[in-house]
């Protein structure tokens, strides 16, 4: 029993702390300008885009590789988006529509 | 589509036969505006739009990229598109990217022109379509786009190929920095440029076609519009440093009348090549915008109103600019924003030595300072009155300036107010916006004389439609 029990905790205190690891940041598109220009995550990690303008974005993420291309769409004033970032490297997002609208993530 | 092209077509036609003096004026102006409202009519209902091709490809209103929400000054937003080659888009397809706008407008002078304004028209008092134009504008290919304005005017009755900014641009980096770099292809100095402190976009954006106007202009203040083809290369590194290059050429005679341009008219003339460079600083932080530059072309012309008799004049134009831009809330596109700009240019014009009799008694240079300074305050994208003070100053010669004592000295000011009801998010009309604008131009001092000016004083009523097709 007290081999099960430590089993038992054990597990859930893994789920907790890989819970915990996978961290989301949220980043603003405010002034057709995104709220931080750079970010630094780690494999699993997410952000989430708010669209704090009120005119449609379109977030585009590329990379790690350069033949790796994410539309996100049309993110109407108000709306949110999440990207998770599941592989190692370097991307560039930008809004199609706004060329200011730019950062750079970095995923370790 | 085919539907909408037909109607643009009527639409052309009409203003083709248009002269719009009195009396038959109103009557065909009337028929104009039926014209526009229905085509307006036909265009449905969704957001209002800016040069409303480059509107619907993005999915932006006008305020977006215009102050005022209506072209040509614009926001940073607006020169962020620009500077990237008009590509920028909602990844939607939105077909041809074509748009259409007009301009009527109704202009009186406090001292009547003995004659008439222009051909066909009264000595005052004259309505008149002094534009009706269709663009191309937007993307060319994924990687290259392009505006492109053919225009017919009202008042010299003919049409012509318009402004044309055909464009290329990539972000990369350089010494660890962004960096956008584009090339260009354009028919006019200074329409390249993304900053309305320089001439091609400088205010006043709209005015009488039917007042005098001063004598006396830089070349780079247009004396080439249209008349000339160019390319050039530019570079915006570190969002700091702006810095262009161009090459132009002038067009030969047979070109300016493929493009509309009458060949021996007040304007310049060259067949030379000549170049043209453009260096800014520019500077964003929170709400507001900055930017302070400089810019100088040279060439060999004959100068247009004969005033040489036909001999070569060598012309170099150096001047400096600056614009300031403040928005209130940057995360709307209807906050009130302020905006001025400041030009100054510098034309030295030596004219070649000769033993011509014409010229015996002429001075062989002749220098010509220009500035103007304007500012604006829109209010919620929807009401902007601007203010501009302009002068011209240079040393006299009745010869070559033609004026009656010789001397080019102009100076005055221009009061405007303009109303643009839609263009914003909110906006009842898909792909149609309209501009009226009431304009009044006082002068101080026109061609030499500070007597008797305000007879070229007018008064501007102007009304301007943009939609896509």
């Amino acid at each position: 029993m007290p081999i099960r029990l430590a089993t038992a905790t054990a597990f859930l205190i893994g789920i907790v702390v890989a819970a915990a690891a996978a961290t989301t940041i949220t980043v603003g598109q405010h002034g057709m300008l995104f709220t931080q220009s750079a970010a630094s995550l780690a494999k699993g990690d997410r952000i989430v885009f708010t669209n704090e303008d009120d005119v449609i974005h379109n977030i585009h993420i590329f990379g790690p590789s350069n033949d790796d291309s994410t539309d996100l769409g049309l993110q109407k004033p108000g709306a949110t988006l999440s990207y998770k970032f599941d592989k190692s490297g370097g991307y560039r997002i930008r809004c199609n529509i706004h060329p200011s609208v730019k950062m750079a993530v970095t995923v370790k | 589509m085919r539907d909408k092209t037909t109607a643009l077509r009527a639409s052309i036609e009409v203003g083709s036969n248009f002269h719009c003096g009195w009396p038959v004026a109103v009557v065909l102006c009337g028929s104009g505006y039926s014209i526009l409202l229905l085509l307006s009519a036909a265009l449905g209902a969704r957001q209002a739009l800016a040069v409303p091709a480059f509107a619907a490809q993005t999915s932006q209103p006008c305020a977006t990229c215009h102050i005022g929400s209506f072209g040509p000054q614009l926001t940073p937003q607006g020169r962020d598109f620009k500077l990237h080659g008009y590509i920028a888009s909602d990844g939607k397809d939105h077909g041809l990217p074509v748009a259409a706008t007009t301009q009527t407008s109704f202009t009186h002078t406090e001292s009547s022109r003995r004659g008439g304004a222009a051909p066909d028209f009264r000595p005052n008092d004259n309505l008149a379509i002094d534009q009706v134009a269709a663009f191309y504008a937007g993307r060319i290919t994924p990687e290259v786009g392009g505006f492109i304005k053919l225009r017919y005017s009202g008042v010299r009755q003919q049409g012509q190929v318009g402004s044309v900014d055909i464009r290329h641009a990539r972000d990369g980096e350089l010494f660890g920095q962004g960096v956008l770099w584009g090339l260009t292809a354009n028919n006019s100095p200074t329409v390249q440029d993304p900053w309305n402190s320089t001439p091609a976009w400088g205010f006043p954006y709209v005015r009488s076609g039917l007042a005098s106007t001063p004598t006396a202009t830089p070349l780079v203040a247009g004396r080439l519009s249209q008349r000339v083809a160019g390319v050039g290369a530019y570079m915006l590194w570190n969002d700091l440093v702006y810095w262009e290059a161009d090459v132009y050429k002038g067009l030969n005679t047979e070109a300016l009348s493929w493009v509309g341009q009458v060949p021996f008219d007040g304007n310049d003339r060259t067949t030379t090549v000549m170049p043209y460079g453009r260096l800014a600083l520019i500077r964003d932080w929170q709400s507001h915008h900055a930017e302070i530059g400089a810019f100088a072309m040279s060439a060999n012309v004959i100068p247009g109103r004969n005033q040489t008799s036909g001999i070569g004049t060598r012309k170099t134009d150096t001047a400096f600019d600056a614009t300031y831009q403040y928005i209130s809330d940057p995360t709307k596109v209807t906050s009130d924003r302020l905006s001025a700009h400041a030009t100054y240019i510098h034309e030295t014009a030596r004219t070649e030595a000769s033993s011509t009799p014409a010229l015996a008694q002429a001075s062989l240079v002749h220098p010509l300072d220009t500035a103007r300074v304007d500012i604006s305050y829109s209010f919620a994208a929807t009401v902007t009155p601007s203010i501009q003070y302009f002068r011209t100053t240079g040393t006299a010669d009745v010869k070559y300036w033609g004026t009656p004592n010789g001397s080019p000295n102009s100076d005055g000011m221009i009061f405007e107010v303009a109303y643009v009801p839609w263009g914003k998010p909110d906006s009842p009309f898909a792909n149609v916006n309209v501009r009226l604008t009431a304009q009044y131009v006082n002068y101080f001092t026109f061609n030499g004389s500070s007597t008797n000016t305000r007879g070229n004083n007018n008064f501007f009523f102007g009304f301007q439609t943009a939609m896509k097709l």
